[in-house]
């Protein structure tokens, strides 16, 4: 499967990186492409558009890691008004859009400071195991590229 | 009557409009509160100055591009290296792409559908319920062009979404002969999508509806916006036009002198200052040429400028102004169209300019000091101004964003459209939509780089006889 990986966070709101940071350690690690957003929204859905399946990793409000169902996604207030899930079925009537599986990890200091909680470092590990089963699922191996 | 102001987190905020009925249930007066992003220009204070144009574009998913140019303008300026010829054109090539893309956004996926659909059901308030009633191809016609603005403002910022290309006196990265023809024939095709979205847009102009959506709101303002040396639109550079309620132009100033000219209101109930011209004075929300309130944006644009730099868009700002200043808020949208057509024209131009394919990207910065870039966001005036120490780190950084600018004006076209639409205590989320569409028309941006942290909400609490008599939410 033609498939991205993309971390989803803003680099300058503390743990709200995680996401960035869990992408970057991907790298050269798994079989797909591999991308950073500080976007959401509609600027998200149109950056994994014709793509087979993608892989969307992003700080939540809560504890631990785990699948986001995509209609729960509940993102992208920077992006005006349109959230992930709208913005992913209008274009999935016209473009070929891709399976969408979303890793959520649970943060809780999101303020503006350029560095990761050590309690957030901590969900690291299983965030890249959880991406790395779902591309096993998905594709049948992990790889790498 | 008490006002009570919802706390709202350092990031996360709700835009909330309070409402005040008379006895009668008519509207007495209404305020809108946008949420601002606070302590961030803190945050930027001992930072290596070349990060500015990184970190700003960070501020915000909805127009990191314009943060980028008004950090390198301010960079440009703050370490005397004015940039190459063939730099600035590069820079204002991905300005107008950015421009394309946003307004593209506006007009089709947010507040254009106001225009468009009319009050039809919240289901059907989305670009779904536009293709219902323009077609699919429509549909498909936006994604691709859109698409297109995206691909050009990658291939030239270096990074899709956010770019990274303006640095101090220049840019990192040029364009090669066989890039260059791809943005020719990309802004080729935008500028036939902006022609035929103009011929849409047009059908409701000729309508009863647009009288009725014109007559909402009309402020008698000030305007401010960039002009080029013809006093025609500019979106990346110029000169600073103010003109006055009646047209006249009032002041046209270096955008470093743009802070002398502007002072910031500050009332208790809003956490959002209120900017006004200094000269004029700060007479409260109220419009007219004694007020110092101004608005900025693509109204305000083509309020103060002669003209518009390309052929297409120039025809259609003469029909726009044939009668002289246009102040009826919802002219925004019409406005905006014609700056669509006017980017993409002038995307399409300067992928034709002999220098485009230059190499000479950059002059070098020298020692550092103090510099202020000005450029249009798309919703308006964007102010950078920045303070460095002699190693080049960041003393001092203050930004005044475009809807801070148009806050005061932001707030009357609220009252004023919540006056129309409210009669005798009849309220109901039809209404507050309509009330909504009013400061939609300014293509506000509520949010800043917050992006995990919810959907935009908002709030509207109707005040009665002096009680709470209805709150009304979305996405809270």
């Amino acid at each position: 499967m033609y498939s991205v990986v993309v971390g989803v966070g803003n680099p300058l709101l503390g743990d709200d990186a995680i996401g960035l940071e869990v992408a970057e350690r991907l790298k050269g690690e798994v079989n797909a492409e591999v991308k950073k957003a500080i976007a959401g929204g509609l600027e998200l859905a149109e950056m994994i558009a014709e793509y087979e399946l993608a892989v969307i990793i992003d700080a939540f409000n809560g504890d631990g890691v785990k699948e986001i169902d995509v209609d729960e996604y509940e993102e992208s207030v920077a992006n005006h008004d349109i959230r992930f899930p709208s913005a992913y079925h209008i274009l999935s009537r016209y473009i070929k859009m891709p399976k969408v599986r979303i890793v959520g990890i649970g943060v809780k200091n999101v303020e503006i400071k350029e560095e990761l909680s050590k309690e957030t470092r901590k969900l690291i590990p299983a965030a890249i195991e959880k991406v790395k089963k779902i591309l096993e699922e998905e594709n049948g191996f992990i790889g790498k590229s | 009557m008490k006002v009570s102001i919802d706390p709202i987190t350092r990031l996360e905020g709700h835009g909330k409009i309070d409402i005040f009925l008379d006895d009668k249930g008519n509207v007495d007066r209404a305020y809108m509160q946008v949420p601002e992003l606070r302590g961030f220009e803190m945050f930027c204070v001992g930072r290596k100055a070349e990060d500015m144009p990184i970190i700003t574009a960070r501020i915000c998913g909805v127009c990191p591009e314009a943060h980028h140019m008004a950090a390198a303008k301010a960079l440009d300026m703050a370490f005397h290296a004015e940039p190459p010829e063939p730099a600035k054109k590069l820079r204002e090539l991905l300005y107008n792409a950015y421009i394309f893309y946003d307004h593209c956004l506006h007009l089709y996926y947010l507040g254009g559908i106001d225009v468009l659909l009319g009050d039809v059901s919240k289901e059907q308030r989305n670009i779904v319920g536009l293709i219902k009633k323009f077609g699919v191809e429509i549909g498909k016609e936006v994604i691709k062009h859109r698409r297109y603005a995206m691909e050009i403002i990658k291939m030239l910022g270096g990074r899709e979404i956010h770019p990274v290309s303006a640095i101090p006196g220049g840019v990192s990265k040029g364009l090669n002969e066989e890039e260059r023809r791809e943005v020719e024939s990309k802004a080729k095709e935008c500028i036939e999508f902006a022609k035929k979205s103009m011929e849409i847009f047009k059908k409701v102009f000729e309508s009863k509806r647009w009288n009725e959506l014109l007559g909402l709101d009309s402020l008698q303002t000030y305007y401010m916006g960039l002009v080029d040396s013809n006093n025609y639109v500019n979106y990346y550079d110029g000169d600073i036009r103010i003109v006055a309620p009646d047209g006249k132009e009032v002041a046209k100033i270096k955008p470093e002198k743009i802070l002398n000219y502007i002072e910031e209101h500050v009332e208790k109930w809003s956490y959002v200052k209120f900017p006004y011209l200094k000269e004029i004075g700060w007479k409260g929300l109220v419009d007219g040429k004694e007020s110092g309130v101004y608005r900025v944006g693509s109204l305000a644009r083509l309020n103060v400028a002669d003209g518009m730099n390309s052929k297409e868009a120039m025809k259609e700002f003469e029909e726009f102004r044939k009668e002289g200043i246009v102040h009826e808020t919802f002219a925004y949208y019409h406005a905006r169209l014609i700056e669509m057509l006017n980017a993409a024209e002038r995307m399409h131009a300067l992928a034709l300019d002999d220098q485009i394919t230059s190499d000479d990207l950059r002059t070098m910065p020298a020692e550092a000091g103090e510099g202020i870039g000005v450029v249009e966001a798309a919703r308006g005036v964007l102010i950078h101004h920045y303070e460095l120490d002699e190693k080049g780190l960041v003393k001092k950084a203050n930004m005044i964003v475009a809807t801070t600018n148009n806050n005061a004006a932001i707030n009357m076209s609220v009252a004023n459209a919540a006056r129309k639409v409210i009669k005798g205590g009849n309220v109901n989320d039809i209404l507050l939509n309509k009330i909504e569409s009013a400061f939609r028309c300014y293509d506000p941006c509520l949010a800043c780089a917050s992006h995990a942290l919810g959907s935009t909400p908002m709030i509207a609490n109707i005040y009665w006889k002096g009680k709470l008599y209805k709150r009304l939410e979305k996405n809270v």
